[in-house]
């Protein structure tokens, strides 16, 4: 599902910032909506543009790669420039082979921006400065429980299973 | 709950994961080519063992074993675990070589501590996820609570199919470990007072985790002031919004009182104006947005109960199985806008049932 593409991309974005890039250097911005989702007008835009290029075609309510797309898509993964950027989108959809998209989306509901967001209601940008420190606070708490990982699929997987575990206990308590 | 609550429940939570510690000690072990075959193997778990091979038909064990290299050919290629679809399985065991290739090993002897020195091996037993690194196991802890693996079941992209799924594979026995305790004993025959609240929770836990990361689940959304629904399912960046309203009928049993009460078929007809109503409401309040009512029914009735007896004839307890409930409301039948309601019924615990005489 479409929707499915701007979380798997917010939760790499997240996961790049986790590595110590900064927010500015993802290149492209998110806003969380009221329903504690996130969405990029910049990766929508991308995805039309997939579309009309037959990179990306729609099938039932999906959207699913053509086989030219996996051909540009091996070439530019393969590029070094983009190599932080597939480590982290790998890491990230780790998360979906190993739980499930609907545990995967239940988690990031708790990822402190974007419950942020939701709280104060309405439509606003992600990850500006100033409305981080919560999540690094929380990376804090991964990193040291983690100090030896390098792989990034590690912290990802166990981070995804602690919100999920958190906001369990929160829809019960 | 603040940012400081959340952290402690997120540090409680992130020792418990490094404690049980799969993907630590299988980094620590393969490096990153035990994270691959976890890769590998939780995708054939999901899309394709799972797929062919229901685990309630499974009494004994699976086993599979991932090795992080390829490695000399055993056992028989297999093409398509189909064959295996509907059988009871008491043992089998795979093997997925690097290169995707399946082969049935169930006839070779082998040792899973042995095994797992040079694979990722993991083994379903009823209920329990395992997986073994280098000779260590660690279980898999189940953030579906009732699901007999946390590989199984297809993700939905379809509510209705997922309403169908829980009513199949969670109602139908009261399998989930939530839905278990809306009950006064583990016999199924009284609901225990007020469990709305658990069936609300039961259902949507099982929405969260087995919807597509399409939708959002919230669980008891105000519609209006005096009538929340019991829970709200939006499909993201469309818009379409599905209402849920859950009721209960059967009898309840109130123990510190030493009462029953007994909700029966005109109980489960109140629901249906309360849902037109919130239909009508929330049109109002956000005309552009296309909504659909699901009223979903938990049905624990039970024929001839009584305190006093222990167990009951199975033509009581399954009495109201197959009956459907008389709705003397056709509010439903007349909107497009409202499902066909979804009633769920409860089977009542095999030691609820007398022994048949001989």
């Amino acid at each position: 599902m479409r929707s499915e593409l701007h979380l798997f991309a917010y939760l790499a974005c997240l996961l790049f910032l986790y590595e110590g890039h900064a927010v500015s250097d993802w290149t492209y911005s998110f806003v969380g909506t009221d329903l504690g989702t996130p969405f990029s007008a910049s990766l929508e835009q991308s995805i039309e543009d997939l579309l009309r290029a037959s990179m990306l075609r729609r099938s039932d309510d999906s959207i699913e790669i053509s086989e030219g797309g996996f051909k540009a898509l091996s070439e530019f993964s393969s590029l070094r420039i983009f190599e932080d950027r597939v480590t982290v989108l790998e890491a990230s959809t780790a998360s979906a082979i190993y739980y499930s998209t609907g545990i995967v989306r239940e988690a990031l509901m708790l990822e402190p921006d974007l419950q942020r967001v939701k709280t104060v209601g309405g439509t606003r940008n992600l990850l500006e400065s100033g409305s981080t420190d919560p999540l690094y606070e929380q990376f804090g708490v991964l990193k040291s429980a983690l100090p030896e990982s390098k792989d990034l699929r590690v912290p990802s997987l166990v981070w995804v299973s602690a919100l999920f575990s958190a906001s369990t206990e929160r829809a019960f308590e | 709950m603040s940012n400081r609550a959340l952290i402690d429940i997120i540090k409680d939570a992130v020792e418990k994961e490094t404690a049980s510690g799969l993907q630590i000690a299988l980094e620590s072990h393969f490096g990153s080519e035990g994270m691959d075959s976890l890769m590998r193997l939780s995708a054939f778990l999901r899309q394709t063992l799972y797929m062919d091979i229901d685990p309630h038909f499974v009494t004994g064990a699976i086993t599979v074993v991932c090795p992080l290299k390829a490695r000399p050919v055993r056992g028989t290629s297999i093409v398509s675990l189909k064959a295996f679809a509907g059988q009871q399985i008491q043992n089998l065991a795979l093997e997925i070589q690097p290169t995707g290739h399946v082969f049935d090993i169930s006839d070779i002897g082998f040792d899973i501590t042995e095994e797992s020195k040079t694979a990722l091996v993991y083994r379903y037993t009823p209920f329990l996820d395992e997986f073994f690194v280098n000779g260590e196991s660690k279980q898999v802890k189940s953030l579906c609570p009732g699901a007999r693996s946390q590989f199984c079941g297809p993700t939905f992209f379809d509510l209705e199919d997922a309403l169908t799924a829980y009513k199949q594979e969670f109602a139908y026995d009261c399998s989930c470990q939530i839905l278990k305790t809306a009950w006064t004993d583990n016999r199924r025959l009284y609901f225990r007072p007020g469990p709305e609240f658990i069936m609300r929770n039961s259902l949507s836990q099982f929405l969260k985790v087995r919807l597509s990361g399409g939708y959002e689940v919230r669980p008891e959304q105000n519609v209006d002031e005096s009538h929340p629904v019991d829970i709200k399912v939006t499909k993201l960046l469309q818009p379409r919004l599905m209402l849920i309203e859950i009721k209960w009928i059967g009898q309840s049993y109130n123990a510190e009182k030493d009462t029953t009460l007994g909700h029966w078929d005109s109980r489960a007809d109140d629901g249906i104006p309360q849902l037109s109503n919130y239909l009508d409401w929330n049109r109002q309040q956000a005309p552009t947005i296309n909504s659909l009512g699901y009223y979903v029914i938990f049905d624990g009735r039970r024929q001839g109960l009584n305190k006093t007896a222990e167990k009951f004839a199975s033509t009581d307890l399954l009495h109201f199985e197959k009956k459907d409930i008389a709705f003397t409301t056709n509010l439903h039948k007349t909107r497009n806008d409202f499902v066909e309601p979804i009633r769920m019924f409860i089977r009542p615990a095999p030691e609820a049932f007398e022994v048949p005489k001989v």
